[in-house]
């Protein structure tokens, strides 16, 4: 069978109406995250985990995906009616949106941001689908080398080679990997780091942590900021729907946007960021009227809100078809399906070929729900945007609370979400960067469980890790993708440095 | 030459974009030189609320 | 801790240097624990202890180059902080934490719900923290009678549901 019929089998899944209305809730909420700004996909995922822990494993984790497309979508409407991006990956269309929407096109640049966020989607997802099955037959051959191997890989992407610098993003990683450490050894049963407290033979929750890491430590980054603007929602006037030119401007930086941004999602990069800036860079050069930029051009919201749905399904490429995760997000969801005794990756489609297929096919489902929640509906999330800002982040860290107390009502887990909330905040004042602990969280004792059992196979010889040429490859790039960077920055050092007078404000 | 130097050209952009990009995601604006070869202006950037 | 003017010249700073004192005592931690693990390496030689070494190694050696970077002053600009709201949070957090199992979710969660909103600006605690109170309890009946997770009860929840 090939990847169409199996298409056609998940949505024959997806269709069911309890699984079109979890597809609904996801979507529905992830659209109101992705509006509010403070809350994120990997945040409401993270809260979600365990008030989902009894419900139905696929339905829930459709939710999920449907909360990582919707954050995309409403994302954008934040920044283009109140120049405050909801999301991080919004950022960008706040550059030309709010423009627009100051001029009187607010309608047009929130119809380009949705079409172009449902024509990314939709190519990527069937990207997705068509490209995973051959991802998954590569795979199956993978050892518990080659799975070492790839894991090093995630791990210095995501925290050296695209950070800002290397030695927080790998300052980061280890505290993560640390953390990693606590609890009952998997292997012979020996208590690690746990100090006699019983809390921590469990090991430390990565729903604790990410909740804390991404609620608390934000709420406090914020709350801390001086000069907090007082927001203005730019109303919607004039016409809603986007003239014959607009569409004429718009279709080819979807396209570049969608193209732009899926393979960068698939990177372990960390993030949707990126694509989005890629996109504005490559659409600014290419743009027939580029004294436009800055000024509301139409090419600018289009390009970047393609780009970050796309890297949206780029990301869960490797989730699905390796079960690595190369973003926050990516991170949490891994988690919820561990909630559920899966482990996404090529055995996941042999042996529950159901739900993969039925996940992938909800894609596609939420993302036209996206686009009717997103268009004729925008009053609707435009009233979200009113609601002030005390009363958001108190409502934000009552429901942070309550998924952790929901889990495991002791003051000790209180107490760790503090703990680790403060730590968040310090992390975020001090530029360390916040996806390589929750990664290396995660990914830390699966990556310690491969390398064991590899080194079980071959006796103790550690030669074994570099003799198969997969391993070997992905080895070999995740050292290059540590060094490269590191030599690059020595060397640029000097430039950056005399430019650091004229730079800062 | 050329085909070296648009090369060049693409993975500096590459870099740019993600140093902005890591940069925005811990509330910072990324700096003029990351932000001038992404064609964005950095007082356009500096009125965004990060 | 405010580095707002441009300045040339960089001085030593001391709270990166106070980060890398922290993670040399992380480190220190975990070679300790993993001294005590016994070693059942078996035939890969690679046991328990040997994962959290390789870590605690790490973080020395970040913490080393941390304590490099601080002395050349290579920490990006911190934003300045108002540090009231940020306690004002914590606060909430820890009263929370405090009460959460004598006088029930609903208090103590309506307590940082309140501290929460005093942080960004709602100052009026007489008004925010019966508020909270009502609004913790509206989330706490969901949550625990609506979708059974367990929610400590205190006074205020045992006296509205008597069965709780």
């Amino acid at each position: 069978m090939g990847a169409f019929d199996f298409l056609m089998q998940g949505l024959a899944t997806a269709a069911e109406p309890m699984m079109l209305l979890y597809a609904l809730i996801g979507v529905t909420l992830g659209t109101a995250v992705g509006v509010l700004p403070g809350i994120g996909p990997a945040l409401t995922v993270a809260l979600l985990l365990p008030v989902t822990y009894r419900l139905d494993p696929a339905g829930s984790l459709i939710m999920f995906a449907g909360i990582y497309y919707g954050g995309m979508y409403g994302g954008s409407t934040t920044s283009i009616l109140l120049n405050t991006p909801g999301e991080s990956a919004s950022i960008i269309t706040a550059l030309e949106g709010n423009k627009m929407a100051r001029k009187g096109r607010g309608g047009p640049a929130l119809a380009t941001a949705a079409i172009g966020s449902f024509v990314a989607g939709l190519i990527a997802t069937l990207l997705l689908a068509f490209l995973a099955p051959s991802i998954v037959k590569v795979a199956l051959v993978f050892g518990p080398r080659e799975y070492f191997a790839l894991m090093v890989l995630a791990f210095v992407t995501v925290s050296a080679a695209f950070g800002d610098s290397a030695l927080r993003g790998l300052t980061s990683l280890f505290l993560g990997l640390a953390l990693a450490c606590v609890g009952i050894d998997q292997l012979t049963g020996q208590a690690r780091m746990s100090f006699g407290v019983p809390e921590l033979l469990d090991g430390i929750e990565v729903t604790t942590m990410a909740v804390a890491m991404f609620a608390i430590g934000e709420a406090l980054f914020i709350a801390g900021q001086k000069n907090q603007q007082d927001d203005e929602v730019t109303a919607v006037k004039g016409s809603v729907w986007m003239s014959r030119s607009d569409w004429a401007r718009s279709w080819k930086p979807w396209l570049r946007g969608t193209f732009l941004g899926f393979p960068i999602g698939a990177m372990p990069a960390g993030g949707a960021e990126i694509g989005t800036f890629l996109s504005y860079a490559t659409e600014k050069k290419l743009s027939k009227h580029p004294e436009e930029f800055g000024h509301g051009a139409i090419e600018g919201v289009a390009g970047p809100e393609a780009a970050n749905n796309a890297s949206a399904a780029g990301t869960l490429v490797p989730l699905l078809t390796l079960g690595l995760p190369t973003s926050a997000t990516a991170a949490i969801m891994l988690a919820g399906f561990q909630q559920f005794g899966l482990q996404p990756g090529p055995l996941l489609f042999a042996t529950n070929p159901t739900l993969v297929w039925g996940l992938i096919a909800s894609l596609l489902i939420a993302n036209a729900m996206l686009l009717v929640l997103n268009l004729p509906l925008i009053g609707l999330w435009v009233k979200l945007l009113t609601v002030p800002k005390p009363w958001l982040y108190a409502g934000i860290l009552l429901f942070a609370t309550l998924g952790t107390i929901g889990a495991n009502p002791s003051s000790f887990e209180l107490g760790m979400l503090l703990g680790f909330g403060v730590l968040g905040y310090v992390m975020r004042l001090f530029g360390y960067p916040i996806a390589p602990i929750v990664v290396g969280l995660i990914l830390g004792p699966m990556a310690e469980q491969q390398l064991r059992r590899a080194l079980a196979i071959s006796q103790g010889d550690w030669t074994v890790l570099v003799q198969s040429p997969i391993a070997a490859t992905l080895l070999g790039i995740a050292a290059l993708a540590l060094i490269v960077p590191l030599i690059l920055r020595a060397r640029g050092k000097g430039q950056v440095l005399a430019q650091l007078g004229g730079d800062e404000d | 030459m050329t085909v070296l130097h648009s090369i060049r050209q693409a993975f500096s952009t590459l870099r740019a974009a993600i140093h902005a990009a890591s940069a925005v995601e811990m509330h910072r604006v990324p700096t003029a030189r990351d932000l001038n070869k992404l064609g964005i202006d950095k007082a356009a950037f500096q009125r965004i609320h990060l | 801790m405010s580095v707002n003017e441009p300045q040339k010249q960089r001085r030593r700073d001391t709270a990166a240097l106070v980060i890398a004192a922290g993670l040399a005592v992380v480190a220190g931690v975990m070679l300790w624990d993993s001294a005590r693990l016994a070693d059942l390496g078996g035939y890969s030689g690679v046991g328990p202890a040997s994962v959290p070494r390789v870590v605690a190694y790490g973080l020395l050696g970040l913490s080393v180059w941390t304590v490099f970077a601080a002395l050349k002053g290579d920490f990006p600009e911190r934003p300045e902080q108002n540090v009231p709201p940020v306690l004002w949070i914590i606060a909430g957090l820890a009263a929370q934490l405090l009460l959460l199992h004598v006088a029930g979710f609903s208090i103590a969660t309506g307590i940082l719900f309140a501290f929460t909103a005093r942080a960004f600006g709602k100052r009026n605690l007489a008004m925010t923290i019966p508020l909270g109170i009502v609004f913790a309890f509206a989330v706490w009946a969901v949550f625990s009678q609506l979708l059974m997770l367990h929610l400590p009860a205190g006074p205020l929840e045992h006296l509205i549901f008597r069965g709780a």
